[in-house]
């Protein structure tokens, strides 16, 4: 799991990074850093324990990506690609999603809690035990996915598509959804109320 | 310190396996079933199981225990040491155990069932049945439900809320993220505000 070492920086309440006194932010030369950071996470081999919080990411390709126990919160993402990645257990909380593509991945034992998803594709994607509490989606597709024991309480969902899923499990209680599509999903095994 | 999660299917329950990152005396959370693949996880990374902490009594996280004392033969730690066939360590609230180099503080947080702990390790909280993402623990009654919701409140909701949570059933999450979209202790601690007004000595 990735280590919670406070920043060296009074008042700063970020975590520093991998082998580092500072977060990011607070980094001599940020901007080389976060560049070596992301080349390092963008090759095919598993990273773990990476801390990677408050960043914007754009038009990068994390495809076959293996990350494991990783902090990415509060991040944003836009047109990010995630495809045939491999993302365990990391934490991907308040985060914004816009158009980045999942489609193949396996996620599993993640968390998106409280994170703004647009425009973005699950699709084929494994999302068994992933929380999604609290997401606010839009204009999302989840369809040939499993979404075994996933968690999307008090979430708002609109023009989501979870076409042909599997549900089991699946937590969608408090949720708000407006156009958003079950079919040829086991949805009766999910849970509402 | 690396953690592991491992599901379940017999009982839908959760087993974390926390040790040290170059291998050696690690730590198993609730050994609801051992099976094969947990087995080669331990194992592949080096890992002997010396401690095992239960978070309560129930079947569904303490199943494997059976098998797993003839395996590795670990200290087993639980609330209430009479109700387990093998030797068990009792452990008491508040306390700070050191195994094999890992700090762990018990917190004791009754209503589930009088006997549940929450293991604090590092930043993670390991639950147990008492808090799980967008639920809270299940009771047989309304003083239970009380016990259990006062517990949550003024034990673990003043922790840091960057803490992350590993719950005994279902995903993992963190404290903030329980305090924000956690309806049932929304719903709860909303009454409990409410009550506090019109009778300031209910739940003190």
């Amino acid at each position: 799991m990735f280590k919670c070492v406070p920043c060296a920086v009074e008042g700063c309440r970020r975590y520093a990074l991998e082998d580092m006194y500072t977060c990011l932010q607070h980094a001599e030369n940020s901007d080389q850093v976060l560049q070596s950071l992301i080349a390092s996470l963008s090759d095919s081999h598993r990273h773990r324990d990476v801390v990677m919080t408050d960043v914007r990411l754009k038009d990068i390709d994390f495809s076959n990506v293996h990350l494991t126990t990783c902090d990415f919160a509060r991040c944003v993402f836009e047109n990010v690609d995630f495809s045939q990645s491999k993302i365990q257990a990391c934490f991907f909380d308040f985060c914004l999603f816009e158009n980045c593509n999942f489609d193949g991945s396996d996620a599993r034992h993640s968390v998106v809690a409280g994170s703004k998803i647009m425009g973005c594709s699950f699709t084929d994607t494994l999302l068994i035990h992933t929380n999604f509490m609290g997401i606010d989606a839009r204009d999302c597709d989840f369809s040939s996915s499993d979404l075994y024991y996933s968690n999307f309480c008090s979430s708002h969902l609109v023009n989501v598509q979870f076409v042909d899923c599997n549900l089991k499990n699946a937590d969608f209680r408090y949720t708000d959804r407006q156009n958003v599509s079950f079919k040829y999903s086991n949805f009766e095994e999910a849970s509402f109320s | 310190m690396k953690v592991f999660f491992h599901f379940s299917l017999n009982e839908f329950s959760n087993t974390y396996l926390v040790g040290p990152e170059d291998g050696g005396d690690a730590i198993l959370i609730d050994p609801g079933h051992i099976d094969l693949e947990l087995i080669e996880r331990i194992e592949s990374n080096r890992f002997t199981i010396a401690h095992v902490l239960l978070t309560h009594r129930h079947p569904s996280h303490t199943a494997g225990l059976g098998t797993l004392v003839k395996i590795y033969d670990p200290i087993v730690y639980a609330g209430s040491p009479s109700m387990y066939e093998s030797p068990v360590k009792e452990v008491r609230d508040r306390a700070i155990l050191d195994l094999s180099g890992i700090t762990v503080e018990a917190i004791q947080v009754p209503g589930h069932t009088i006997d549940s702990f929450v293991y604090k390790i590092g930043n993670a909280l390991f639950t147990g049945d008492v808090l799980y993402a967008g639920r809270v623990g299940a009771t047989t009654g309304v003083l239970e439900k009380a016990l259990l919701l006062k517990g949550i409140k003024n034990r673990l909701l003043t922790l840091d809320e960057r803490f992350l949570i590993f719950p005994g059933h279902g995903t993992i999450s963190a404290l903030k993220i329980e305090k924000m979209f956690n309806r049932e202790l929304i719903d709860a601690m909303a009454i409990d505000d409410l009550a506090q007004l019109s009778h300031p000595s209910i739940m003190t």
